[in-house]
């Protein structure tokens, strides 16, 4: 049984470009990314639109850079689910060390300055999970940091929280690291210079695992977007957060379950692992999410993959 | 069974479509059942079948039973 192609109905933005695009190098992704009941494609185009803008500002206004986004998302895309199936066969993760990661994933151009940052953020508004946890950190994270707070972002990667801070508390006193050159100059590019006013923002090259040359209490609030599972010891991260943290403040925090990516190390089987594990380094869970990327699956499955997103807090 | 009819049974035992309907032109857009899950599983096939191995630049491409053939036969499968 053949049928006639399927027409994108959307036509008049840099969004429905994007969509429309993605019907056009790949018609099956375009169909898994629009037909996902559980967040219609209607709610995630506002997302897509307001990052499309930004990349149209960062590539001087041309929109020659649809194209190749494209590419990279659906590079991403097709990554997770081959390494999705290899690791529900082997029950282990692609790379088991960070060294293994900088030298693959984060110091290499044809990964990091190639498709990775580019389709990691056209995933922010695609991914339904992306952008769950992504309107959870606007709704349930951001009205609780200060104008002038503070804030210390463990992994800037694209720069996508960074501009959601920046649009919500411009005034805040930002300071990002990142081990990556090029996620830096990303992120830079795409959260910094396309901020509406002048901002209090810095971001350096550093491994956060080396420790943080801030004082006890530094920091009003942290925001740390899926690390967890890039180190070795998420126990030793959880500790030097919490040490460089107010008392009383709080973190954004996300990762994943049984979730494969190319530079993905630490691998947690179920929910409640990450529960656990941040509860004993003395972090609170004041609010979280567990996403299973299939909707058919629970919440409480084990070996599932699924996003997980938290905001904790450092008890007084 | 030459290496163009093992490509084409391999395409239609998995999207379940006849092997008499598939050309080269045929693509994702002309066969419903070609989804993530199958897309998966026909690189996974087609690696076995043929005894090759793809990259993910050349899977991005796989968009037309036609591109699939020609990226097996720079690989060095005869058709």
């Amino acid at each position: 049984m053949t049928r006639e192609p399927e027409k994108s109905p959307y036509a008049d933005s840099l969004a429905d470009e994007i969509l429309e695009e993605i019907r056009r190098q790949m018609p099956f992704l375009y169909r898994a990314t629009i037909h996902t009941p559980a967040v219609p494609i209607a709610e995630r185009l506002p997302a897509l639109e307001q990052i499309a803008r930004r990349l149209c500002a960062m590539n001087g206004g041309a929109r020659d850079w649809i194209a190749p986004a494209v590419r990279s998302y659906i590079v991403l895309s097709l990554e997770f689910l081959k390494l999705q199936r290899q690791l529900e066969q082997t029950g282990r993760y692609l790379l088991s060390s960070e060294r293994e990661a900088q030298e693959r994933v984060y110091n290499n151009e044809d990964v990091f300055g190639g498709y990775y940052l580019y389709g990691l953020l056209l995933s922010e508004a695609l991914w339904p999970n992306h952008f769950t946890l992504n309107s959870h950190y606007r709704d349930h994270f951001l009205p609780s940091v200060r104008s002038d707070a503070h804030i210390l972002e463990a992994g800037v990667g694209t720069g996508y929280h960074l501009a959601l801070l920046l649009e919500a508390r411009p005034a805040c006193l930002y300071e990002g690291c990142d081990l990556s050159d090029y996620a830096i100059e990303f992120a830079r590019r795409f959260a910094v210079a396309g901020a509406q006013k002048q901002t209090r923002t810095s971001i350096h090259k550093r491994n956060v695992m080396d420790g943080l040359p801030a004082a006890d209490g530094t920091y009003d609030n942290i925001i740390m977007g899926e690390i967890l599972e890039h180190v070795e010891r998420p126990d030793r991260l959880l500790d030097e957060t919490y040490r460089v943290l107010r008392t009383g403040g709080t973190m954004y925090m996300t990762t994943v379950v049984f979730a494969a990516n190319i530079d993905h190390i630490y691998l947690f089987e179920h929910a409640d692992e990450i529960r656990r594990l941040v509860t004993s380094r003395r972090w609170t869970i004041e609010k979280d999410w567990v996403l299973p990327v299939y909707p058919s699956d629970s919440p409480n499955a084990a070996k599932r993959p699924m996003n997980y997103g938290s905001v904790l807090r450092k008890p007084l | 069974m030459n290496n163009t009819e093992k490509l084409y049974k391999v395409v239609a035992d998995l999207f379940r479509v006849e092997p008499a309907e598939l050309n080269e032109d045929s693509s994702q857009d002309t066969i419903p059942n070609w989804d993530s899950l199958g897309m998966v599983n026909l690189i996974s096939e087609l690696e076995q079948t043929f005894g090759v191995e793809f990259d993910l630049l050349e899977i991005a491409d796989f968009k037309t039973v036609g591109i699939i053939k020609s990226t097996l036969a720079d690989k060095g499968v005869e058709f």
